[in-house]
């Protein structure tokens, strides 16, 4: 209790270090706080509804029909009291009045959803009304709001799908199987399975998915099923047994979850950032806290209290600061809790909230303790070299008797090891936690080499005429090491700022104006062989053709160098587990949007009567992960037709041209017999003219999917910004631990030099004098800071584009000019906030408080 | 005798030439006696008081206090043996400045788990004639306060030796009048032993029995 006493009255009387320790080490804990508390939530709501987002216990899908023979085996395994339903899905163009629109087309039986209730605008709960039998025996659908609205359509009209027509008889509110959509939404319409074969949209080649949902007694688990069933689909003579897909609830969840994972891991990464920063800041302000405490442990050692009790008190008030800053950081996290949904609505499931659970408190507050505990260790370090002695002479200093590197070096260990642990707990991966601390330290020396030299130029610059400007330079000189931290929190920042927005140029650019490429208006999937001349019509009618014309054959990959792939997935690491269905294609040569890589390009068509099998080309990503290399066989079953060719060559695909493009491109004469569908674009259309196109092209071919290109794009860009929005929100947080770290430095700084500020003024410098010399002091530091900062973001962010994205770097000058205005002006005005009470004071005050 | 000091020196091997700061020392202090040691700046006061003290050990000799060679005893039998048997008082007072008078006062005999530290405290602190100022801070008292305090905080233990390093010199001359005044009554009133280190020779007279240190040695 006496421990605790003292530490808590010497943090009470040293009340403007313990609230700028706190507010700093807040600030760095608030992002990490946040997005915990954010991926917590998420993870919950997915854990709580994902029986409602998948609408069952389990499900099974194929893109062939599920009769009894392909769900037999899973019913044999289900308990009897299990109950069913079917479903048929995919996606179809529904126009009215004059509008067109991609949209899902669900055919249900009575029973579904098995979980999670759809909201109707006019019967409400699906689970409390009739609705689900009177969709089922009357010509009626259910239409999503956003889809009436859009087509302009209220509940009662009629609405043509495919072949046939509906009456819309209810409006969609709630639907909770509809959850993340990223790249579009797709509104839903409901039916019976009767109505939606009436639409005549299910043709050959047409990608429908059909699935059969399970609702399972309580306490059964489905999870144990899955091996079972994978293990009788793998013995099973059947055909099609590869083809059918099983799915849990939280397997569907964890899917949903993946996307809003990634994006908080790496944004939890640049909150590190902040967070070290903000430990830089503690730990700066800690050893200028524990400076002034020397005198006072040698006394309590005088007194009789061992080092030991000197480090439980220190060590006390670390903890008790760090838990301060924990709740604090806590209440400014349940500030900022709104603001992340708000950023990611596009990725979340709707009516999702956001809560801050007991964990992310918990680990708010191991964090603070432990991360600053570990921020302190270094000066920690310290107490062992106490110096009693030395009370019985004027002044109290720690000596040094062991060197440096000695004392500080072990001393760092546990700080690095802390920020290690953070990362990867933070980023799920090893690889890549250590690959961003490494890149951090790496970043962190280069930097400290670059402000270890500026500063030192500071004494020999010829602008020394000036006292003021000499003065502020050797004062720089002079205090290298906490100028060097001032540095280095700055430098980070500024990194930060200017290195996201100059890679998101780069990336919007290449996706609204690729270079060398012309994006197409339309895409056209689902093109059934005999409407090709139809369209192809109803398109030179309107001045327009069709380009990129692909066939694309769906094939299941069966043997790899004549090995059953079955066997394969279990005994290699190639990853193609999950995956045997491939979409394929067959093309003369390659296309303006490809380059060849390795290997040679077919001349002419396949020779049936040659000896070598038909050429395959492979996109080189696709073949780097899944392992496939030049020489390899691959046989395909299409349509139950075995089809064996080699890899000939590996080529690179520009994804940005939007064309069509494929993973894997089959020789001419082989794939031409096969059932096909086609993919074409449609280029150059005039704004005015797209919807009643889009509208023509459906009436025409209601099969046939059209996406407008510039809606992808928009979206992309929309999904771009959002992203970066958040990660710059991270990084002005990083900043702001930096202009923290600043501001404490410099307070202390002046603080510590208030006898040379008052000789100063005494010897007839005005207070405009002693402000010119802060003002230039971290001006200049600012300056430097923001300039190796910038400059180093424009390094990594050249090199980023062009290992990851091929050369998308553009040079951004005003993001570049204005951060470093901005830094610069920023740093002046923290140091001058920060030394205002120091500098106004009168010499005499000055003089006496000595 | 309460103190026996036996042929003790000390050098310090920092620099390239080692520096010899006291050579073969001996003394007896009886219980009830009060010595000052007399000495210029750098003649070694400081370097025995941190050794009387317990803070330094010397290289060659033993120094016995209250029948215990302090050479034997480990780093926490030390800090304990400090907080029961002497008493420091310091040229520069050396308070803690976020403790107030009573808390200050009262910190040697909590670290030694006393009970009645606070009341002991407050006692002490009347003795010294600061009963009105025992919630007053360290900056709240004038410097021959602050001393008082440290006289109240030294003796507030009851030790065994009491160590007084120049008590007076940073004091103006009347309140360090007042002060050694206040020192010399209560070694006198509670029959204390007491080193008192001091160059002023008008002071050092006060004591029973006065030693010199030059260069190190007694003379």
């Amino acid at each position: 209790m006496l421990w605790f006493h003292l530490a808590w009255k010497e943090i009470k009387n040293n009340s403007r270090f313990s609230l700028f320790f706190i507010l700093n080490l807040s600030l760095g804990l608030v992002g990490f706080i946040t997005l915990d508390s954010f991926k917590q939530s998420v993870q919950e709501y997915l854990l709580d509804n994902s029986k409602a987002i998948l609408t069952a216990d389990l499900q099974l899908s194929s893109r062939e029909p599920l009769g009894s023979e392909q769900t037999e085996p899973l019913a044999k395994l289900l308990p009897e009291s299990t109950v069913s339903t079917a479903q048929i899905s995919f996606l179809s163009m529904v126009a009215a009045n004059n509008n067109s629109r991609m949209s899902m087309l669900l055919g249900i039986e009575e029973l579904y959803p098995l979980y999670g209730d759809i909201k109707l605008q006019n019967s409400g709960s699906v689970f409390s009304s009739s609705a689900r039998q009177s969709i089922q025996k009357n010509n009626e659908i259910w239409v999503a709001r956003d889809l009436m609205l859009l087509l302009d359509l209220d509940v009662g009209d009629s609405l043509r799908i495919g072949e046939a027509d509906f009456t819309i008889g209810d409006v969609i509110l709630e639907d909770p199987s509809s959850t993340i959509s990223v790249m579009t939404s797709f509104p839903a319409i409901y039916m019976s399975l009767a109505n939606i074969e009436r639409t005549g949209l299910i043709q050959l080649g047409s990608r429908i998915s059909y699935s059969r949902f399970y609702r399972v007694p309580r306490g059964f688990d489905v999870e144990t099923l899955k091996p079972e069933f994978q293990r009788l689909q793998r013995d099973s003579s059947r055909d099609d047994a590869q083809r059918i897909n099983i799915e849990t609830h939280g397997e569907e969840s964890a899917d949903l979850a993946r996307i809003l994972q990634y994006m908080n891991d790496y944004l939890g990464l640049i909150a590190l950032i902040a967070l070290f920063l903000a430990g830089v800041g503690a730990a700066y302000l800690f050893r200028a806290f524990f400076t002034t405490r020397f005198k006072d442990m040698a006394i309590l050692m005088c007194l009789g209290g061992t080092p030991q009790q000197a480090y439980i008190i220190t060590l006390l008030q670390i903890i008790l600061l760090g838990s301060i800053s924990a709740l604090l950081a806590c209440m400014m996290a349940w500030i900022l809790m709104p603001l992340l949904p708000s950023l990611f609505a596009d990725f979340l499931p709707r009516g999702f909230t956001n809560t801050l659970p007991p964990s992310s408190l918990l680990l708010a507050f191991v964090m603070g303790t432990i991360g600053s505990i570990a921020c302190c260790l270094p000066i920690l370090a310290k107490i062992s070299e106490l110096n009693t002695i030395a009370l019985f002479h004027e002044n109290i200093q720690q000596t040094t008797v062991r060197k440096f590197w000695q004392r500080q070096f072990p001393a760092y260990f546990p700080v690095i090891l802390v920020f290690w642990s953070l990362a990867l707990w933070q980023a799920n991966s090893f690889l890549i936690a250590t690959l961003f601390v490494g890149s951090f330290l790496l970043a962190l020396a280069i930097l400290g080499m670059a402000g270890w030299f500026m500063l030192g130029q500071c004494s020999t610059t010829k602008l020394q005429n000036n006292i003021i400007v000499r003065l502020a330079l050797r004062n720089l000189v002079k205090n290298r090491l906490p100028a060097l931290s001032c540095f280095l929190a700055i430098a980070l920042g500024a990194l930060l700022i200017n290195l996201i927005p100059q890679i998101q140029k780069g990336l919007q650019q290449e996706i609204a104006q690729p270079t060398d490429y012309k994006l197409p208006d339309f895409f056209m999937f689902d093109i059934q062989e005999e409407q090709l001349a139809e369209l192809q019509s109803l398109l030179s009618q309107r001045q327009q053709a069709m380009s990129y014309v692909s066939p694309m054959v769906r094939a299941r990959l069966d043997m790899i160098n004549e090995e059953v792939l079955a066997e394969l997935v279990e005994d290699s690491d190639r990853q193609m587990q999950g995956r045997r269905m491939f979409n394929l294609t067959f093309q003369e040569s390659l296309k303006s949007s490809e380059d060849l890589i390795e290997g040679v390009v077919w001349e002419g068509p396949w020779d049936y009567s040659s000896e070598n099998l038909p050429g395959i080309s492979v996109e080189q990503y696709f073949a780097e992960r899944t392992g496939l290399k030049l020489g390899d066989t691959l046989t395909f079953d299409v349509q139950g037709v075995p089809i064996t060719g080699q890899i000939i060559n590996l080529r690179k695909v520009e994804w940005n041209s939007f064309q069509p493009n494929f993973f894997l491109s089959f020789q001419p004469g082989v794939l031409e017999p096969a059932p096909k569908t086609f993919i074409a674009a449609i280029s150059e259309v005039a704004e005015e003219e797209r919807l009643s196109l889009q509208n023509a092209i459906v009436a025409t071919a209601p099969n046939v999917s059209v996406i407008n290109v510039s809606q992808i794009v928009g979206r992309l860009l929309d999904i771009t910004n959002q992203i970066s929005w958040a990660i710059k929100v991270m990084a002005w947080l990083a900043i702001l631990a930096g202009l923290v770290v600043l501001f404490s430095i410099a307070r202390y700084e002046v603080q510590a030099r208030s006898w040379e500020i008052n000789l100063m003024k005494i010897l007839g410098g005005s207070f405009t004098d002693v402000r010119l010399l802060v003002q230039i002091e971290f001006g200049v530091l600012g300056l430097s800071a923001a300039l190796c900062g910038v400059i180093i973001s424009l390094v990594i962010s050249w090199g980023i584009s062009w290992v990851l994205f091929d050369a998308l770097w553009r040079f951004s000058l005003f993001t570049t000019g204005f951060s470093i205005v901005a830094i610069t002006a920023l740093s002046m005005l923290t140091a001058l906030t920060a030394t205002f009470s120091v500098l106004r004071q009168k010499p005499l005050a000055l003089l006496r408080s000595i | 005798m309460i103190l026996e000091v036996s042929q003790v020196s000390k050098s310090y091997h920092n620099s390239p030439h080692p520096v010899e700061v006291l050579n073969g020392l001996d003394l007896c202090v009886a219980r009830g006696e009060s010595v000052a040691i007399l000495g210029q700046s750098g003649s070694g006061k400081s370097t025995l008081l941190s050794l009387l003290a317990g803070l330094d050990s010397p290289t060659t000799g033993n120094i016995t206090i209250a029948g215990q060679n302090l050479s034997m005893l480990s780093e926490s039998q030390l800090a304990k043996f400090r907080a029961r048997q002497i008493g420091i008082i310091f040229q520069q007072f050396h308070l803690m400045s976020h403790l107030n008078a009573a808390e200050n006062v009262a910190l040697p005999l909590e670290l030694a788990h006393d009970p009645q530290a606070n009341k002991k405290a407050e006692e002490s602190l009347l003795q010294v004639g600061l009963g009105h100022r025992l919630n007053h801070y360290p900056y709240q008292l004038s410097g021959g306060e602050c001393q008082r305090v440290a006289i109240a905080r030294a003796i507030v233990v009851n030790p065994a030796i009491l160590l007084a390093d120049e008590p007076t010199g940073n004091l103006d001359n009347n309140t360090g009048q007042l002060v050694s005044d206040l020192i010399f009554k209560l070694v006198q009133e509670q029959n204390m032993t007491m080193l008192f280190v001091t160059h002023n020779e008008a002071l050092a007279q006060k004591c029973q029995r006065v030693v010199r240190l030059h260069n190190g040695s007694f003379k």
